[in-house]
């Protein structure tokens, strides 16, 4: 937004992100105000940005329509009495009111004072307002602070009803009248304000943190609830990427989208963790790496500091409260806490009714319950183990980390299986001859050798009897074959046995039922898929099929049995992720299982820093390695113009500040086998310019058809689409006597 | 311009100038900013001989392209020569050959250079 058209300040654009949809709405709701007046109640937990869209949907509604006066205000915490929020209030409003005539948001920004708004009411003969005014200063001098109260929240709607200008009012954290009260003692205002909100003809939208608002009592049917919740994924990473960009802090996506979902898309978290990673100059590209700031920050850091302040935790038996809430899952009984934590009632009652209003804790239904939220809940333990326990800070920090480390791979896990349908033809055509653990393949002698541990790393599962992989060499989905009956999703894949002969006793069918649902495969579904399979065989010729389920949330014991027996392969998506990290890190190295052709396999890897001319370091070994395989020297030319070419794409498209570029060079029999994989942004290997005619592309940018010559140079050229980045596979075969080595092969 | 000028030959008609071994952005760089001295002292024929190159990529031949326009627009004459088969086939493939003339020797480029009007 342009410097000039910011009354209410705002955070910059480049930290601001997702919300589109609910600033939109909300405009409208707004701008509609014109035609008919309600009311809506935007709930959300605290820091996920409703204030920011709120002044954001406040700046558009003053520039860009001209109908409905749009008045933003925002209650706080430190109003001692109902005299100093009446006199902040009516101010606020007829400063708001008279900007919006004038279309001159100085008398807002520059907060003039009462005489000056006295003044400039009488020059635009604006006498209703200058009334409320008087009536004001009247019941002040009278210390009348009924009168005051009631003046100023009426305002709006006797200005309605006497100007004929619409209004829609904006109350941001409304329920924190419930804090202001009319008299010592007396409850808060926020039941009486609700009232004459609701009885007006005045649209309003107000905030809380809490669905119930009224303390128990349900919202009005005529008040719309919008509930906020943390940013959606891709906006998460957009934020913390465009941070990243200019804090100059490596990250990885896939590691950006976990500390996402760790941190349940709050912006004011992930704000902190980037600004944490510019501080400390750290990078974000392992797990680790975001496990390790994110405990600093709730230790030490800025978000350990704001969360203190929202929670206030005044004494050890505070925080025994909230630990026991925090740890049962149920919900505690009052009796019961006060049994815990040894608390004067009263006290324990303000203290559980102040983390209510928060959105922190809820008591319906007669039981103290924690609300969700993952970061304060980390924050709590942590202060329990250091406060309560005595734990030494470090002590207590590396539990926590333990704990987060295994609920993040988790997560890398749960995320993978969302993309099971769609990354599962890619990850089949990988299958090329590579031999993987066979307890990948049974999920219940995974889990029995685990103990559902479902955190192990590839290392753990190497050992054991392995299945050979055929060569998949395409995929399709069974739309044709579906029963009437829908099952799991089928993709079907279709190769050869990895012995080099492609003949029909060596074809293989790779039949797989993928389900997605947040639900085991049960036994119903054994069968479904077996039909299925059923209908499939029978359109197919081959009699070598293999059949494999892969399911995200595991299987039922029944389920299991009936698959063994079957003989069904069995994979969930922790063993899916070790399984794909295998078969990636095995590439395309080809492993037929005559002895003859595994010796005459060498392979060479040279890592390279992004660096000037590294590229050069590669296309000298490749030179090496080529003129050894017996290449001509035009083609070990085309080979290392090849792979220069392609580092330098790989260095271009990485984006992640010190990342490597990885060059794996495989010396085969008949062929030579380049892998090239970099870390970070993907990037579209399928643009194409429509003309090979460089000189007509414009300037000096290599936009492109860099692609097209590594193409031409080489017989073989193929990306895949690889955890964390993209890697590309360019095959060159050793000229035989009569054969053009210089066709292009499309 | 960036670096001395070491690698050029000045004829009475033309000027020749040696390429390096690696044509990427910096070594493509400076050859368009040798080319660049050269249109601005009015040496308007230019022969590139790349006898020396083995390898070019992609920025490299962005640039050359970018020279072979501000020799145009300056009206000038540029030839290629001496390229490595690999190199001339990726000229040839990209389209380049429409645009230069390539000659097989730095010695057959000058003499066409000075034998053009």
């Amino acid at each position: 937004m342009e410097n000039n058209k910011v009354i209410f300040n705002i955070c910059k654009d480049s930290e601001f992100f997702g919300r589109v949809n609910e600033i939109e709405r909300i405009y409208c709701y707004g701008a509609s105000a014109a035609k008919s007046s309600y009311g809506v109640y935007l709930t959300g937990k605290k820091w996920l940005g409703k204030t920011e869209l709120l002044k954001r949907v406040y700046h558009r509604l003053f520039w860009e329509q001209n109908k409905v006066v749009p008045v933003y205000y925002r209650f706080k915490d430190i109003f001692c009495n109902i005299k100093d929020f009446a006199d902040d209030f009516l101010k606020d409003f007829i400063r708001q009111y008279i900007a919006f005539l004038k279309r001159d948001p100085a008398i807002v920004t520059e907060g003039i004072s009462a005489n000056k708004l006295e003044q400039l009411l009488t020059d635009m003969e604006l006498h209703v307002l200058s009334r409320f005014l008087a009536l004001h200063s009247e019941g002040m001098n009278y210390g009348d602070c009924a009168a005051v109260f009631k003046n100023a929240i009426n305002t709006p709607y006797q200005t309605v009803a006497l100007c004929n200008t619409p209004v829609f009012l904006i109350l941001d954290d409304f329920n924190l009248t419930a804090n202001i009260h009319l008299h010592e003692g007396g409850p808060g205002i926020l039941k009486e304000y609700m009232k004459t909100l609701m009885s007006g003809s005045v649209s309003y939208l107000i905030t809380g943190y809490t669905k119930g608002l009224l303390e128990g009592e349900p919202l009005p049917g005529s008040v719309r609830v919008m509930e906020l919740a943390g940013l959606e994924e891709d906006a998460s990473i957009g934020l913390m990427a465009g941070m990243a960009e200019r804090y100059n802090v490596a990250c990885d996506s896939e590691i950006l989208a976990l500390a996402a979902r760790q941190l349940e898309g709050n912006p004011v978290y992930l704000k902190s963790i980037m600004e944490a990673a510019k501080r400390k100059g750290r990078s974000i590209l392992t797990i680790k790496d975001f496990v390790d700031l994110y405990i600093e920050e709730l230790a030490e850091g800025n978000m350990g500091v704001s969360l203190g302040s929202v929670l206030s935790i005044k004494s050890l038996n505070a925080l025994r409260i909230l630990h026991a809430c925090v740890k049962s899952k149920n919900g505690i009984s009052e009796e019961e806490m006060i049994e815990k934590a040894l608390l004067d009632g009263g006290e324990m009652r303000r203290f559980i009714s102040r983390l209510c209003r928060l959105g922190l804790l809820d008591t319906r239904c007669g039981l103290i319950k924690w609300v969700e939220d993952k970061v304060a809940e980390d924050y709590i333990c942590y202060l329990y183990e250091t406060a309560v326990r005595k734990r030494p800070a470090a002590e207590a920090k590396t539990k926590i980390i333990r704990e987060k480390l295994k609920e993040s791979f988790y997560l890398e896990g749960v995320r993978i299986s969302g993309k099971i349908k769609e990354e599962l033809p890619a990850l089949l055509k990988m299958f090329n001859g590579q031999a993987i653990p066979k307890i990948l393949f049974r999920n219940q002698d995974f889990l029995a050798k685990y103990n559902g541990n479902t955190y192990k790393k590839e290392d753990y599962v190497k050992e054991g009897e392995k299945v050979p992989l055929p060569q998949i060499v395409g995929c399709s989905n069974s739309m044709k074959y579906e029963c009437a009956d829908k099952g799991l999703t089928i993709i079907v894949g279709y190769g050869f046995n990895n012995s080099g002969c492609y003949n029909d006793e060596n074809e293989v069918v790779w039949i797989v039922g993928v389900k997605d649902a947040p639900a085991a495969t049960h036994i119903g579904d054994v069968e479904n898929f077996a039909r299925q399979c059923g209908a499939i065989m029978s359109n197919i010729k081959t009699a070598a099929v293999t059949r494999w389920i892969i399911c995200k949330e595991g299987f039922t014991g029944d389920a299991l049995k009936r698959l063994s027996i079957d003989g069904i392969y069995t994979t969930d998506t922790v063993q899916l992720r070790i399984l794909r990290s295998l078969v990636e890190d095995n590439g395309n190295t080809t492993q037929p299982h005559d002895m003859k052709g595994l010796a005459s396999l060498k392979e060479y890897e040279i890592i390279l820093p992004m660096s000037t001319r590294a590229e050069l370091v590669a296309a000298k070994a490749v030179e090496e390695i080529g003129i050894n395989m017996g290449f001509d020297n035009n083609a070990v030319a085309q080979i290392k113009t090849a792979l220069v070419e392609a580092c330098i794409n790989a260095f271009e498209h990485s984006k992640v500040k010190h990342g490597k570029v990885y060059c794996r060079v495989i010396a085969g029999d008949d062929r030579l086998v380049i892998n090239i994989k970099n870390q970070g942004k993907d990037f579209d290997p399928t643009f194409k310019h429509e003309t090979r005619d460089v000189v007509k592309l414009v300037g000096h940018s290599n936009r492109g058809w860099g692609i097209e010559l590594m193409k031409h140079l080489m017989d073989e050229v193929r990306f895949e689409k690889v955890h964390g980045g993209t890697k590309l596979v360019m095959t060159k075969y050793i000229k035989k006597i009569g054969e053009n080595v210089y066709e292009r092969k499309n | 311009m960036s670096g001395k000028i070491k690698n050029f030959k000045e004829l009475d008609g033309c000027v020749v100038i040696y390429t390096d071994n690696y044509l990427n952005d910096i070594e493509g760089g400076k050859l368009e900013d040798e080319c660049d001295v050269f249109l601005n002292r009015g040496k308007k024929k230019i022969v590139i001989d790349f006898a020396n190159t083995e390898l070019v990529n992609s920025i490299g031949i962005s640039i050359l392209v970018g020279i072979m326009e501000k020799v145009k627009k300056k009206n000038g004459i540029l030839f290629f020569s001496s390229l490595k088969k690999v190199n001339h086939d990726i000229f040839n493939m990209l389209g380049l050959a429409k645009y230069i003339s390539i000659f097989q020797t730095e010695e057959e480029a000058i003499g066409k250079m000075l034998a053009h009007e």
